[in-house]
């Protein structure tokens, strides 16, 4: 009685070649083509290939005959499945060496051209075999086909066969009243007899002949595993033993030594058991019947070995403080027996179902067998559910999660159940997978917590690898939070990359499809008439952000190395820079969209009606954004100028594409939007020169003289040195009232910014001159 | 945030995603070409309108055109159909 499960630890091995098997088994068949051109070569190849086809079709037959002969036996289906397979892809590659001929002959025909009147007799000669030679390929492509549709349903019907012999394991309902009596016992020592003579015969032809190869074969396995549990030693050091010292480690340190803990001691056994059966194999010490049993007690060692130390990580009845579920220390010991009980039976009721089919014990023996181990493991899977492993506030024991024991339970039960109403394949098949998937399940939940540990913030950058990489590269805290939060990602996403093929391959699915599941969905996912690819926008995101790089160093270089050496205007510097920069992420962004391949075409639609909202919306800021774009190009101002608009004066601190900043006298920051420039009037005293006019006011009372006064302003005026001659300084007499005589001093200075000393200067000694003159600002005494 | 993403991903994953076509075939010709694909079990007749590019067969299958001409596809090719006939590039 067998069940179609596959052992993890194979799979475990076998992980590093998927991913390059995955690449493999999409490159679907490439060139088994003929190279020349030549047509004497290629009608060769023609003839090899018309062989081969005959010969794929006998083999076709002969695993027909197999197929019917074994359809009660998964395991040699599956055989003949993949070789089916091979056979259909070595056809397909068969049919497709008949190209290189098929067009030979047909540009020599277009060459020769239709038949005319009057053409020598070896021109239609030629044409006629020519015609015959590729009919004749053409039917035996039919043929071909005709074959590949044929093995096409044979691998079908494999399928369904398989199917049908599953579900008729899982519904075939014994007798458990006749199977359980007194013969049992008698048939179990019986049973146990032939064990132990066949293994003995084994040992003794094994001691006798081939001695050396043995021991040879053993150290090299032993040496291969050492040194992988070695290196992983040196390797992972301190993350891998938890240290009874600590007294509060992190979660994620917890995470990472049971990861590791259950890992590399598992991977190295696997290898050891790897190695030790590849090369008794290949020194051909094993025997057929002691081959299979050793495969099967490898695979259930590894998994019970496993599953020990995954509970004892998770569990860690002797060091609370590296738990990982939160549980109370007598119920982390309860539960983790429990638990490592629960795979030792399953297992061992594995083993001993593949003992009895080597063995070909009575059918009573295996079904008693599996009703004690399946009752057993239901049994102790209600138990796991019955103990309360967590405190409540005052300190109680509470229990699991309603929903949890509930599921627990169920499956507990259902397993028992399953056992006494006779199912007996069913109550196997569920106890098999409450280890396997579990032990899957739990191995991605942790992967999943440690994926939450790392993102969350700070954590990262505690943890040792953190600490070494800020190290290395002197990186400042925000990075590493986004390292963080990418090295998160990246084990969520192992982890779903890894897990769930596992879980697929052992619910009995096949890699191919699973491949090209991922395949088809990676490549494509159509929702209605949309479609769009996830390599297509991963591809266009790193296409942006090359070109986002790019851009970036680019305006580094312009900015650094030439606009800097040529010497040029720190103003125009800054446009031609931000101008660049506009300019480089607009066509990263193009250029990744189009990558990206999605189709926006419906979007168009509903795109075009919002436009109009939109634009509305949108209006002042466009204008202020293409406002900017003009002052980069017009350039009526610099960073550093002093400028009056919109009723604010200041100084221009920095220019961007919407809005500049402007601080004030007062040192106030004034942001103000492009288009006030461009649509009004604006003042830049500094826009050519710093050469401005000072205008001072001056009153004087009526009674003075008008020409004294200005004689007085004048020769203040032109003896201050900073006072420019050239334009001359000049001093108006604008009018009268009758108190008051108005007077304005207009002088030109060489640096209109910064006036205040000199207009401070010119009213102290207009002030003291008056005095000295006698001149009244106020009405006289 | 990041549990939504994992679950969709998850549910996308095990819903069966449309099935990606490999191998590429374009009409050049100003006519409709009705080919016979046999691909695994499944024989089915696709048209290629004029100057139209379609996808077909992902994992190898046979091409029959209407004149009798087969071809045998194993994987992602590019096909032209150009005066009746069928090349592959």
């Amino acid at each position: 009685m067998t069940l179609p499960i596959r052992p993890i630890p194979r799979l475990l091995i076998v992980l590093m070649l998927l991913l390059g098997g995955q690449a493999l088994a999409q490159d679907a068949g490439d060139g088994t083509e003929a190279p020349a051109t030549l047509a004497v070569e290629s009608e060769n190849a023609a003839a090899d290939q018309s062989e081969k086809i005959a010969a794929i079709a006998k083999r076709t037959d002969q695993l027909k005959a197999q197929m019917e002969l074994n359809a009660t036996d998964d395991g040699v289906l599956a055989e003949i499945r993949a070789q089916l397979e091979e056979m259909n892809r070595e056809l397909l590659g068969s049919g497709a060496a008949f190209r290189p001929r098929l067009e030979a002959i047909n540009a020599r025909l277009d060459e020769i051209g239709a038949a005319a009147d009057g053409e020598p007799a070896t021109l239609a000669a030629e044409r006629q075999n020519l015609t015959t030679e590729k009919t004749s390929i053409n039917t035996r492509l039919g043929e071909a086909e005709a074959l590949s549709v044929r093995i096409s349903g044979m691998v079908e019907e494999i399928a369904r066969t398989r199917r049908e012999l599953f579900a008729n394991t899982l519904s075939r309902r014994y007798d458990i009243g006749a199977a359980i009596n007194q013969d049992v016992l008698r048939d179990l020592a019986t049973e146990s007899g032939k064990l132990t003579s066949a293994v003995a015969s084994w040992l003794r032809f094994v001691l006798n002949y081939k001695l050396p190869s043995v021991l040879l074969a053993t150290a090299l396995a032993l040496l291969a595993a050492f040194a992988l549990s070695f290196g992983g030693r040196r390797l992972f050091g301190r993350t891998f033993v938890a240290d009874p010292e600590t007294l509060d480690p992190t979660y994620l340190s917890r995470l990472s030594v049971t990861f590791w803990s259950t890992l590399i001691p598992t991977a190295a056994l696997a290898v050891f058991f790897a190695a030790t059966w590849f090369l008794y194999d290949y020194f051909g010490i094993l025997r057929r019947d002691i081959d299979q049993l050793m495969i099967a007690l490898f695979n259930v060692i590894a998994v019970v070995f496993f599953v020990y130390r995954l509970a004892s990580g998770i569990f860690s009845p002797k060091l609370p403080a590296w738990r990982l579920l939160p549980v109370r220390t007598p119920a982390a010991h309860t539960l983790f027996w429990l638990v490592f009980f629960t795979a030792l039976v399953t297992a061992g009721d594995f083993f001993g179902g593949r003992v009895n089919e080597i063995m070909r014990s009575p059918l009573s023996l295996t079904v008693a067998k599996s009703f004690f181990a399946t009752v057993i493991v239901g049994l102790l899977v209600i138990s796991f559910g019955w103990v309360r492993p967590f405190e409540d506030e005052e300190g109680r024991p509470k229990r699991w999660h309603p929903l949890f024991r509930a599921f627990v339970y169920l499956v507990g039960g259902g397993t028992i159940i399953a056992a006494f109403l006779g199912y007996i394949g069913l109550a196997r098949f569920i106890s098999q997978q409450i280890v396997v998937t579990g032990g899957i399940l739990t191995t991605m939940y942790i992967g999943y917590l440690s994926a939450s540990a790392i993102s969350e913030i700070g954590a990262f950058k505690r943890s040792r690898l953190g600490r070494k990489l800020s190290d290395r590269f002197s990186l400042d805290e925000a990075t590493e939070d986004q390292i963080g939060l990418a090295l998160s990602m990246m084990i969520n996403i192992m982890v779903l990359a890894i897990g769930l093929p596992l879980i697929f391959l052992q619910w009995g699915f096949r890699w191919g499809d699973i491949s090209s599941w991922t395949y088809n969905f990676a490549n494509e996912i159509r929702i209605g008439s949309i479609s769009f690819s996830l390599i297509g926008i991963v591809t266009g995101i790193v296409v942006f952000m090359v070109g986002y790089f790019a851009t970036r160093a680019f305006q580094r270089w312009l900015d650094g190395k030439v606009m800097a050496r040529g010497r040029v205007d720190a103003g125009v510097r800054n446009s031609v820079s931000t101008a660049v920069g506009y300019a480089g992420v607009l066509i990263a962004g193009l250029i990744g969209l189009s990558a990206a391949g999605i189709d926006l075409s419906s979007f168009a639609l509903v795109a075009g009606a919002l436009s109009v909202g939109i634009g509305f919306g949108l209006q002042n800021i466009v204008n202020n954004f293409v406002s900017g774009l003009i002052l980069l190009a017009e350039r009526p101002f610099k960073v550093g100028d002093w400028i009056v608009a919109g009723g604010f004066e200041g100084n221009v601190r920095k220019i961007s594409v919407r809005a500049t900043e402007i601080e004030t006298f007062q040192r106030q920051t004034v942001i103000m939007p492009n288009s006030t420039f461009i649509n009004a009037a604006l003042g830049n005293w500094t826009h050519r020169n710093r050469l401005g006019r000072v205008d001072i006011p001056i009153v004087v009372h009526f009674s003075n003289d008008p020409r004294v006064v200005h004689a007085v302003l004048t020769a203040v005026v032109t003896g201050h040195p900073q006072t420019l001659k050239n334009p001359a300084p000049s001093v108006t007499f604008d009018g009268f009232t009758d108190a008051a005589l108005n007077f304005t001093i207009k002088a030109f200075v060489a640096d209109i910014t910064s006036t205040t000393s000199y207009k401070n200067e010119l009213r102290f000694q207009i002030v003291e001159r008056f005095k000295a003159e006698g001149i009244n600002v106020g009405a006289p005494a | 945030m990041s549990r939504i993403i994992q679950v969709a991903t998850l549910s996308l994953a095990i819903a069966s995603p449309a099935m990606a076509r490999a191998a590429t075939v374009t009409n050049l010709d100003d006519v409709d070409y009705t080919l016979a694909v046999t691909e695994g079990t499944t024989q089915s007749q696709v048209t290629v309108a004029a100057g139209e590019s379609i996808e077909i067969c992902s994992q190898g299958c046979f091409l029959t055109m209407p004149n009798g001409d087969r071809e045998v596809l194993t994987g992602p090719e590019q096909l032209q159909i150009q005066d009746g006939r069928i090349k592959v590039q």
